[in-house]
């Protein structure tokens, strides 16, 4: 598992989206998302790994999308976004997938 | 406690984008870390290929980089992950715990970042190499191994 899923992309302009797990669960989002894209599956990040890491998690609600969030990186060097993201990774992996797509096989 | 239910821990949930290699690492022997394997399923890849941005890496800058690790990187060395970046380059990662290790290399200049943390003492090794110089590459393979072995 890449560490680049933990960091912002471009388009997120420093702000990580995700979902936030009091309003959807895992295989829902994963529903949602793959209406448009392609994923191999979900893993999740608790609000104190982020805080930890110097991390505000701030709700960011969107239309048909309530539980969206955004994890804010802003102010960051790059690296210290490559270290952050590093430690969120180390963190999702050991918590292990919150959903994973069946096989088709 | 359930933490998928408690504010107190709120989860938060990221859907993770597909490549070939997104399952778990399994070890420095799976198959799947054929670096000729992994830079060939880099090939088919099409623009916007993450939600929509994403540059897809070149053909040349993939020859090069396979003919790069071919010549540079010798066999019987811990094998990297190979992901596609957003900006069309190749991330390679190396878990060699405590360490892991990024380099993300630029196909078109043939530069690379990079980058290695011990998540145990929070040490970074940061460094910019020239993927196109033999003696970076030397370099590069150099630190993997004491990487691999326990050693700063």
């Amino acid at each position: 598992m890449t560490s680049q899923a933990f960091r912002p992309s471009r388009k997120d302009r420093n702000r990580l989206s995700v979902d936030n797990g009091d309003l959807v669960s895992p295989g829902d989002a994963f529903r949602r998302f793959t209406q448009r894209y392609e994923s191999a599956g979900v893993l999740a990040v608790l609000v104190a790994e982020c805080n930890d890491q110097g991390l505000d998690v701030v709700p960011d609600p969107l239309r048909g999308r309530p539980a969206h969030a955004v994890i804010d990186f802003r102010g960051m060097s790059a690296s210290a976004v490559r270290r952050v993201a590093e430690r969120l990774r180390a963190a999702a992996v050991h918590r292990g997938w919150r959903y994973r797509p069946k096989s088709d096989s | 406690m359930d933490e998928s239910t408690s504010s107190q821990v709120r989860m938060l949930i990221k859907e993770q984008p597909v490549t070939d290699n997104s399952d778990f690492q399994v070890g420095c022997s799976s198959p799947s870390l054929d670096v000729r394997a992994q830079l060939e399923s880099m090939r088919s890849m099409q623009d916007g290929w993450l939600e929509g941005g994403g540059v897809a890496p070149s053909v040349g800058g993939l020859d090069w980089l396979e003919e790069a690790f071919a010549r540079h990187f010798p066999e019987g060395s811990p094998r990297p992950y190979l992901y596609p970046t957003e900006a069309g380059g190749v991330q390679a990662e190396w878990s060699l715990s405590p360490w892991r290790v990024a380099l993300e290399i630029d196909l078109q200049s043939r530069c690379g970042n990079w980058f290695a943390l011990n998540l145990e003492t929070d040490d970074v090794d940061e460094r910019r190499l020239r993927c196109d110089e033999a003696s970076d590459w030397q370099w590069l393979v150099r630190r993997i191994h004491r990487l691999s072995r326990g050693l700063a």
